[in-house]
């Protein structure tokens, strides 16, 4: 009975955390549904007395386009930093050279330079690259900031790869390009995974460059419009977290999507023979 | 199929040698094992040979490859080197299926293209006779059925409609199988004349059906026997049809690679009996089977060399026998050089068809199994084979009743053969080493002389008992059968099997198995013993013919020459002795002995030092004693007064420090009493 009476508790306690977990979504997806009168006529985690869909409609319009911006140079520059760092951490894990340890070291240092640090020469190197105010811009400057912890994650994981697999490619006639093709990258589907998403949400919130590179709709990334929808005088919650359910849904599919292989590639990271 | 050759092979790691200038040669298709503790270099040696190591000095031949020399600057990737490699671990690429596994290898040094387009030729060529031949022979049977059926009145056409249907449909198929060939071939002529020829046999074989309904038809009417033997020969020819049609899309395959591969890839699993497994990941199979696949792999390229790393090591007891029982098979069918990496002694000696023993990077020893169990060269090699280990026991040698004995401390044991180790007398400590299996435990009555052991321990292994003796505080093991009445406690008398000793020197812990000296050599000795000094030398330089790097060869022919009065040619012998071993005490005695005989004091005193630096070196009190003596001799010679007194104070210091070891030995004795030495002296 004592155990019973344990599993109770524990279920409780899991209810209530679940609970102030999911607060801020109910309220924020409540409010996206209400009307200005209701706003006013009702507390946040109330249902709306009379619901309506103009606020995510008139947000829709809004946001579409920078969604679909954040979308394309979100994506791109994923699968770039991935890539990039999959290739870096494969050599740096598995065909270490005399001062590979530093080069590691040096690339991880980029980690830690804050966003702030580097804004005033991004500026000045994308506006004479001509990317400024481009996806371009914005698709280059989130890869080259990913690269450090994409190479990290991965040098990690390629480490725990048996060094006799790489040896016996070797000798079976593969060179460094045809083992990381034919072998370490069809081991990496967990970790390209999680250093997706990991990326992947890193990218799609970021507001920092977003707001520094882009400067008009072609460009303009959802994180800064959403912002823009605070507005200057009034603070319309209705439009705001429509807003935010629009900005949210990219990443809510990408977890859905793929959340029990990051749990897996959490768990395990490692290869099983 | 290759030898493999290293010479002076070096490989640092930090400051410490992973190899020391390793020298081996593997000859074409041996069974080659290399054996050692863990850390002994084994490994490294093996990594050298593949390319995944990059030695730091000396050269690596593969037949007549050179693949690596630090000096020339030359080093081949793996992948330029043609060798495969089967690891402890297997390393099997877990994503893909064991027949992927196996293909990896052809697939990424792929199939040479030349040998491709060859191989789809001759396909073709194929193919296209056997067209020829169906066409003619088409043509043979329309045209006999053709007369059949016009001189048969009573046929009629029959089911005509529905078969040319069907026949539409083939010509559709092997207009399909066209496409697919043109697109792989790209040989249009080629194609236009199988086309052709296709186009030939649909035309025929509509005349063919067309007859053969009519004949059919004929037949129902006529029911002829003949006949119906005519149709079932024409039934075979549709056979050889569709095996003509299997066979061009074989060619389809085969301009993939796919055939050949497959074909190698079937024979490898064939060879290993996982033919079964083929669709199986890795992750599916047991220890056993994958090391199959891994052997698999290795073989599928018929490589020049295989490699291996301890590839057994991994396996069960159970399995490992097996396993290692197939191995041996699979070297006698494949008949490759196998370089195997082991630390299992036993998996050594049922393997290899010889076994390099290698200890801190450096080679101990190298021959068969039978020559490293049987005249293991150092201790080490003796301690390192066999299991139960070998008895090893510390002792001097002594010379009693004009016999030579093994004295242990707790025993003596005199050895039947003493004439080889009688030279040995002024250096005498050795270590006495004896295996389980020759130490035999005598029943009944204790003898009188005999060596009388107290029985400590038994322990039964099934067959034989494994026997823990006691000799005061000797421990000694003994391998018996265990049909012997034994009981713990019970005093024996043990006997040695008298061939089967061991002595080794104990400063240089090597052998002094008089079998592990050039048998050219101890035939020498024995003529010399006989009084046959031109035989010796005979013997000696038929030794050195064999080798000339045998020091002791060269020693010995030293000796003789100057009991034949040869002095200058003693003096070249011992010279290219001492040049072979530096460190050989008694040649530089000798040498400096011989010189003095020839006037040249200070050769001879050069010498004599050297025989000073490494005696004091050995702690050898005699040897040091006898050199300052020697020394002080030879300066009295070169007329060097004052170091005459001085050598021979310490040749008499040492000598009564040591009084208690040189006891033994009457020829210091001798010396002393030598009214020369009594001269130089009084002299001094």
């Amino acid at each position: 009975m004592k155990l019973h009476f344990n599993r109770i508790l524990l279920y409780i306690i899991l209810i209530f955390l679940a609970f102030v977990t999911l607060l801020p979504l109910w309220t924020g997806i409540l409010t996206a549904f209400k009307s200005e009168q209701d706003l006013i006529l009702t507390t946040p985690v109330e249902f709306p007395l009379s619901p309506t869909l103009d606020p995510l409609i008139e947000t829709f319009g809004l946001m579409a386009r920078p969604i679909m911006n954040s979308l394309v140079f979100t994506i791109t520059a994923t699968i770039l930093s991935c890539l990039l760092g999959s290739i870096t951490g494969y050599v740096l894990a598995l065909h270490a050279f005399k001062g590979s340890n530093t080069i590691f070291v040096l690339i991880i240092v980029g980690i830690f330079i804050p966003y702030q640090a580097v804004l005033v020469p991004l500026v000045l190197i994308m506006s004479r690259l001509d990317l400024y105010n481009s996806l371009g811009g914005l698709i280059l400057t989130h890869t080259a900031y990913g690269i450090p912890i994409c190479t990290l994650l991965f040098r990690s994981f390629y480490a725990e790869i048996p060094k006799s697999l790489i040896m016996a490619a070797k000798v079976d006639g593969a060179g460094i390009w045809t083992i990381y093709w034919r072998i370490v990258l069809r081991l990496s589907v967990l970790p390209f995974i999680v250093t997706a998403v990991f990326q992947f949400t890193n990218i799609w919130n970021d507001f920092l460059f977003g707001l520094v590179i882009s400067r008009g709709v072609e460009s303009m990334p959802a994180s800064v419009e959403l912002a823009n929808l605070q507005g200057g005088f009034v603070a319309l919650w209705n439009l705001q977290m429509a807003g935010t359910v629009w900005y949210t849904l990219p990443s809510l599919v990408v977890y859905l999507v793929l959340g029990k292989y990051l749990i897996r590639g959490f768990m395990t990271g490692a290869v099983k023979g | 199929m290759a030898s493999i050759t290293l010479k002076n092979l070096t490989k640092k790691y930090g400051n410490t040698f992973a190899i020391e200038n390793l020298n081996l040669e593997i000859k074409d298709g041996e069974f080659f094992i290399l054996l050692g503790p863990s850390g002994c270099g084994k490994s490294t040696t093996l990594l050298s040979i593949a390319g995944l190591i990059k030695p730091e000095g000396g050269e690596i031949w593969i037949g007549d490859d050179l693949v690596a020399s630090i000096e020339q600057g030359i080093f081949k990737r793996p992948q330029d080197r043609d060798g495969a490699m089967v690891f402890q671990d297997y390393a099997l690429y877990p994503h893909m299926t064991v027949f992927k596994n196996i293909v990896f290898p052809l697939e990424i040094r792929g199939l040479d293209k030349n040998e491709v387009v060859r191989i789809i030729k001759e396909r073709n060529e194929i193919a296209r006779i056997k067209i020829v031949r169906l066409i003619k022979d088409i043509n043979e049977i329309a045209r006999i059925r053709k007369e059949k059926a016009e001189t048969e009145s009573n046929v009629k056409g029959g089911d005509e409609t529905a078969r040319e249907a069907k026949d539409e449909e083939d010509i559709e198929w092997i207009f399909k199988d066209e496409e697919e060939l043109a697109r792989i071939i790209n040989d249009k002529n080629e194609l236009a004349r199988m086309a052709k020829d296709k186009k030939e046999i649909a035309r025929l074989e509509k005349i063919r059906a067309e007859t053969t309904s009519n004949v059919k038809e004929a037949d129902e009417t006529a029911k002829e026997a003949k006949d119906e033997e005519e149709v079932e020969w024409l039934f075979k020819d549709e056979e050889e049809l569709a095996r003509i049609i299997n066979d061009k899309n074989e060619i389809a395959h085969i301009a993939k690679d796919r055939i050949e591969i497959a074909k190698k890839v079937k024979e490898a699993a064939d060879r290993l009996g996982i033919t079964d497994l083929l669709d199986r990941k890795p992750s599916q199979l047991s220890g056993g089977q994958r090391q199959r696949v891994a052997l698999a792999r290795a073989i599928v390229r018929n490589p020049k060399v295989f490699l291996m790393d301890e590839p057994l090591s991994n396996l069960d007891a159970k399995l490992r026998d097996f396993a290692r029982a197939e191995l041996k098979k699979l070297h006698e069918k494949v008949g490759t050089t196998f370089i195997y990496v082991t630390h299992d002694q036993l998996e050594a000696m049922s393997l290899g068809d010889r076994i390099a023993i290698l200890n801190k990077g450096s080679l101990e020893q190298l021959g068969t199994p039978e020559d490293v169990y049987n005249h293991p060269a150092n201790v080490f090699v003796a301690g390192f084979i066999g299991t139960p280990p070998i008895n090893i026991m510390e002792g001097i040698l002594i010379e009693k009743d004009g016999k030579i004995g093994v004295d242990c401390g707790h025993f003596t044991y005199n050895l039947a053969s003493e004439s080889e180790l009688k030279g040995r007398i002024f250096a005498p400590e050795i270590i006495f080493g004896i295996r389980p299996e020759n130490v035999k435990i005598a029943g009944g009555e204790i003898k009188e002389g005999a060596i009388i052991a107290e029985i400590y321990v038994i322990e039964p292994i099934g067959r034989e008992n494994i026997i823990h003796l006691k000799i005061g505080e000797k421990h000694l093991i003994s391998l018996t059968s265990a049909m012997q009445d034994l009981k713990v406690g019970d005093n024996v008398s043990i006997s040695f099997d008298e061939k089967r000793i061991h002595i080794f020197d104990k400063k240089t812990q090597l052998a002094l198995d008089p079998n592990y000296i050039h048998p050219w050599v101890n035939y020498g000795i024995a003529r010399k013993d006989q009084g046959d000094l031109k035989g010796a030398i005979e013997a000696y330089e038929q030794a050195i013919a064999l080798d000339p790097n045998t020091a002791i060869a060269w020693y010995n022919l030293g000796i003789a020459r100057k009991d034949q009065g040869d002095l200058k040619g003693a003096i070249k012998a011992y010279e290219r002795a001492v040049a072979l071993n530096p460190k050989y005490v008694d040649a530089w005695v000798h040498l400096g002995a011989t010189r003095s005989n020839l006037k040249d004091f200070a050769g001879a005193i050069t010498a004599t030092q050297t025989a000073l630096k490494l005696s004091l070196e050995q702690n050898d009190a005699r040897s040091t004693a006898m050199a300052y003596y020697n020394l002080g001799c030879y300066s009295a010679g070169a007329g060097k007064t004052l170091e005459v007194i001085d050598f021979l104070k310490k040749a008499i210091k040492i000598h009564n420090e040591y009084a208690n070891i040189a006891k033994q030995d009457a020829s210091f004795d001798s010396i002393r009493s030598n009214p020369e030495f009594l001269d130089l002296i009084s002299m001094s």
